[in-house]
């Protein structure tokens, strides 16, 4: 066989067998709620049918043992010989973790890679076919699969932001090829009639042309928005997932729905909102649902999650019908943190009450479980929602359940920043944040406690080194001349110094890799036209930085 | 264009994958004028009405209409021969059993073994084997 050809059979063999993991884990995913149709057992059946086809045609020898027991197992299901009960559905969704995780190392190799997960996998799969595994033995392995459980839903992130093929309707690309071939001849024309301008009215004429041609512009950079959106789909996925992993290790009955899961998201979007939404949810199930033996009237725990879009924007709701957030709790610990004074607690509205449990430092160890603590609170919640241009808010009633309330802003907004192209690596600075850039020698400064300090709105405000926040080493040797640059958030202000020149961009940023995401400062990176990495300065947890030191 | 005069086979399975390589390797027969694919029984008869086939590759579990359905159909009406390819129907297997009832002209599992060129190649020939077989016939 030639390369040609096997490059497709590849691509072709990576595109059907994830659709065929996706479609049986959505239904095994479904089965938690309600008993599922014949036709879905079918469908499943059909799934685990064609993934041992697949795996067995590629030539994945050792996988297809496996896609072979799972199929197995759901024949025995289709007859009625085997429950699909929480015991063979754990077991057949971790089988689909396993599967996934084999076929993107194998396609990506090129051959069968097995991942460590295989063996007990596979041993699970045959002791429940051969019917045999004792009480005990059945409660061990349970623990041990929970491990594999609370690991497998962030690689399964990583498979969300890895994927690296996308659906796109043929019309929409269609229309693309069209509109871009209309910007070429266009743009030819443009320049022939600059070659010719002699007179007034040519003049006239190629700027009727450059007119058009800056629509067209707008048009084709429309579509190619519109080719980066895509389904909430996979992220509503693993959603699912975190919640009937959580609410078994919590050992709380929920109930999870889903409306609206064929909305669409700029795919950056939604990448920036897994995080967070698994957070919320994890949140409501261990703090919001009450234990099962205290909800005798209530029933079992019900969790709704609903995509919307209104207009441009995506609308997310979430509530639980748990106990609610209890106002005075809330307000007595914000009293202890200082974060509001005793006398004005009255002035609050209830919705400033609620929205003080997005202020840092609120979540405290009295509400880190191991389930919803992982070291993030809801302040990160509402930065990474804040990033992308959002709104959080949240609505309460006590006993009765919490609501949240996301808006995300549905375009991509390009932010305009100046890139510090004199650091050893570039960081770009929003330029919302930034109140002004001046030399140092045009800056009246005072030396307050040893740091030097310039006067701005009648307060002083010390000059931080920029190279030392970002642990770079320092460039002022290069004969650079001295820059202030005074960062302002709402009635704060932070000023850092720089040596170098910097330019004016408009700029799409990622969200920054797992390996940056380290990088205390980092926000977001992008690549400019050179192939250069530039970072976006956080300047938001700059300023947190900035209370934290004071 | 009479398609009758043509030797022309049609390729039945819900996967493209396996409709891609199905059709690699009656392609290296060189005896066909025309390969034609389907994703389901239902769309396989609704193309043996169009036109006439000499071979049906025909995979058994699909949706919408599986291969058994399909094959019940087909030898109500038509005369092509059917080549019953799938892992379901392995010898001895109740499917194997139904569909030689039903009059399936061979059977065959699926070929593949793509990372493994000898073992492809193997797969491979027994189909062009069998079919070359049924054309004689």
């Amino acid at each position: 066989m030639n390369d040609e050809f096997l490059d497709e059979i590849w691509a072709q063999f990576e595109s059907e067998a994830l659709e065929h993991c996706k479609n049986s884990e959505d239904l095994l995913l479904d089965s938690v709620n309600k008993d599922l149709s014949k036709a879905e057992i079918d469908s499943i059946f059909r799934s685990f049918h064609s993934l041992k086809g697949l795996t067995g045609s590629i030539g994945l020898s050792e996988t297809v043992t496996l896609t072979h027991l799972a199929e197995d197992l759901i024949s025995e299901s289709r007859k009625g010989k085997i429950i699909l009960d929480d015991n063979l559905r754990t077991a057949l969704l971790n089988f689909t973790d396993v599967l996934k995780a084999i076929l993107q190392k194998s396609i990506k190799e090129r051959k069968e890679v097995i991942t460590k997960n295989f063996g007990s996998c596979k041993s699970v799969l045959e002791e429940i076919l051969q019917g045999k595994p004792s009480k005990i033995k059945q409660k061990n392995r349970n623990e041990t699969f929970d491990d594999s459980l609370v690991s497998e839903p962030l690689s399964n992130l990583d498979s969300l932001e890895e994927e690296r093929f996308t659906q796109v309707s043929s019309a929409s690309l269609d229309d693309l090829f069209q509109k871009s071939g209309t910007l070429i001849s266009r743009a030819n024309a443009l320049k022939r009639a600059f070659e010719q301008v002699n007179t007034m009215a040519e003049n006239d004429y190629a700027n009727v042309i450059l007119e058009k041609l800056v629509n067209d512009i707008q048009i084709v950079n429309g579509r190619i928005t519109d080719l980066r959106l895509i389904s909430v789909n996979d992220l509503v996925r693993r959603l699912k997932r975190a919640a009937i992993d959580t609410s078994k290790s919590l050992k709380k009955k929920i109930q999870f729905n889903v409306k609206g899961d064929n909305e669409r998201a700029d795919r950056s979007i939604i990448r920036a909102l897994a995080d967070p939404l698994m957070h919320m949810i994890r949140n409501s199930i261990d703090h919001g649902i009450e234990e099962d033996k205290d909800r005798p009237k209530k029933g079992i725990g019900k969790i709704n999650l609903s995509f919307q879009k209104e207009g441009d924007n995506l609308v997310i709701k979430l509530s639980d019908d748990g106990r609610g957030l209890d106002k005075d709790k809330i307000l007595k610990k914000a009293i202890e943190k200082k974060f509001i004074s005793k006398s004005n607690p009255k002035e609050l509205e209830e919705r400033d009450i609620y929205s003080l449990i997005f202020k840092p430092g609120f979540s405290t160890a009295e509400n880190v479980s191991s389930t919803s603590g992982r070291g993030v609170g809801m302040d990160v919640v509402e930065k990474n929602i804040a990033m992308l241009g959002g709104k959080i808010e949240i609505f309460s009633e006590k006993n009765k359940g919490t609501n949240i309330s996301v808006l995300i802003p549905g375009a991509v907004s390009t932010e305009e920043c100046i890139i510090l192209k004199d650091l050893p690596t570039f960081y770009a600075v929003p330029s919302r944040s930034i109140q002004w850039v001046k030399n140092k020698s045009d800056l009246e400064t005072d030396i307050v406690t040893g740091t030097e300090h310039i006067r701005y709105n009648k307060s002083q405000i010390p000059i931080q080194d920029l190279s030392k926040l970002l642990s770079l080493p320092t460039n002022n040797s290069k004969g650079f001349v001295e820059k202030i640059i005074l960062l302002s958030l709402s009635d704060k202000a932070i000023a850092i110094n720089y040596f170098g020149d910097f330019v004016y961009d408009e700029i799409v940023f990622d969200q920054p890799d797992k390996l940056i995401s380290n990088l205390p400062f980092v926000s977001g990176t992008t690549v400019d036209d050179d192939r250069n990495i530039i970072f976006r300065l956080n300047v938001e947890r700059l300023f947190d930085y900035d209370n934290q030191a004071a | 264009m009479n398609l009758d005069a043509n030797r022309n086979v049609l390729i039945v399975d819900d996967s493209k994958l396996m409709r891609m390589m199905l059709k690699k390797i009656v392609e290296e027969l060189n005896m066909f004028d025309l390969i034609e694919e389907a994703e389901n029984g239902k769309i396989a008869l609704e193309k043996l009405d169009n036109s006439k086939f000499e071979i049906i590759l025909l995979d058994i579990e699909m949706p919408i209409m599986n291969g058994v359905e399909a094959l019940r159909e087909i030898r109500l009406h038509h005369k092509a021969k059917v080549i019953i390819v799938s892992s379901l129907a392995q010898i001895g297997s109740t499917y194997s059993a139904e569909v030689k009832k039903l009059g399936a002209d061979g059977i065959i599992d699926k070929p593949g073994g793509a990372l493994d060129p000898t073992l492809a190649q193997k797969k491979g020939e027994d189909l062009k084997n069998l079919i070359n077989q049924l054309v004689k016939n």
